[in-house]
């Protein structure tokens, strides 16, 4: 591994990664985590209008930083060579409540961090805003 | 209609992570205790909401059986069935459960018997449609009401204007009507009939 992309290893590490829709007509989260040892998981839940509980999409995967691309092996052992662009800049998310969050780093991928097979929706913006991870965040293995 | 339909499901959550590693006759118990009759009610739902939406929508497209519009147009609908504050308690601590781990954290029971659930209160929602307290539709509903208590036929009354758009409200409310019974009913209903037999499958194992 070289010293750059060692450095990208780590950043992906200390943060979480969340796609910010500019509007979106229902509530959703998409989500993803890398977590030191080589693996992660990515999360997509969407909330019908009034629900308590999102229609929830999940994936398990294990992955490897390269130059360009970043190697991700799916739970099924098919891969997917994805690639990737790291990006230093701050960007603040607004809530409808008003609330605000800052990130300070964004990764822009060709393609969602899901399995090719499953059915994501593959049309949301593929740049995931990534912020410091809070302790005990869930990467860890809670 | 609520406790037969919630109620199960509830009490289920509490001995759900003993369950995937009992003997099979406790899977099976569990499956029959709260699975089987939450699902037996929720068909009796899909049911009696069906007929009760397709028979308004024939008698909307003739216009005839007022009171039996009426009475359809003012029934309670299944969303109103979440609405209660211990199963609001009950999503909530579920959706707590499930958002909380990362996925391999939880066991494969736990993520179905959470899909299966959500896949009821998404029904009980594609079930809703003209929901009474949507201002158009409670305006619409209490005019509709009164014109057929007071012996007028309320398909000659200009009701053009109330639901929003470019469509008299008797149509807006029966095309509603016609998507949900047509489209998302359907669709909801065979994602819960698909998790009920993925639960099935695994617990009577």
């Amino acid at each position: 591994m070289s010293a750059s992309t060692a450095h990208v290893e780590q950043t992906l590490v200390a943060r979480e990664w969340f796609s910010i829709p500019v509007v979106a007509a229902h509530r959703m989260v998409i989500e993803f985590h890398f977590a030191a040892d080589g693996s992660g998981w990515s999360r997509y839940a969407i909330w019908g209008n009034g629900d308590v509980l999102p229609d929830i999409l999940e994936a398990e995967w294990r992955y490897v930083v390269g130059e360009k691309q970043l190697s991700v092996t799916w739970e099924d052992g098919s891969r997917s060579e994805i690639d990737y662009e790291l990006i230093f800049e701050t960007r603040t998310a607004f809530a409808r409540k008003g609330e605000s969050t800052t990130y300070d780093a964004v990764l822009r991928v060709a393609s969602h961090l899901f399995p090719p097979t499953s059915r994501f929706p593959d049309g949301w913006l593929k740049d995931y805003w990534g912020r410091p991870r809070a302790t005990g965040s869930g990467s860890e293995g809670k | 209609m609520i406790d037969a339909l919630f109620g199960p499901l509830i009490s289920a959550l509490n001995s759900l992570r003993d369950v995937e590693k009992r003997p099979a006759e406790e899977r099976r118990r569990f499956f029959t205790d709260h699975i089987a009759p939450a699902q037996a009610r929720l068909e009796e739902i899909h049911k009696d909401y069906t007929d009760a939406f397709l028979s308004a929508i024939a008698n909307l497209k003739k216009h005839t059986s007022l009171p039996a519009i009426v009475e359809v147009l003012r029934a309670e609908r299944p969303k109103s069935l979440g609405k209660r504050t211990d199963v609001r308690v009950f999503l909530n601590k579920l959706f707590d459960e499930r958002f909380q781990y990362r996925p391999i954290r939880k066991g494969a029971l736990f993520l179905l018997f959470y899909d299966y659930v959500q896949a009821v209160e998404a029904y009980l929602n594609a079930a809703s449609p003209v929901m009474p307290g949507e201002t158009w539709y409670t305006h619409f509903i209490d005019t509709f009401s009164k014109l057929v208590a007071e012996g007028r036929d309320p398909f000659d009354y200009d009701h053009y204007g109330i639901a929003g758009h470019e469509r008299d409200a008797p149509d807006a409310a029966r095309l509603l009507l016609e998507r949900a019974v047509n489209d998302q009913m359907p669709e909801a209903w065979a994602r819960v009939a698909s998790v009920f037999g993925e639960l099935k499958a695994k617990l009577l194992v």
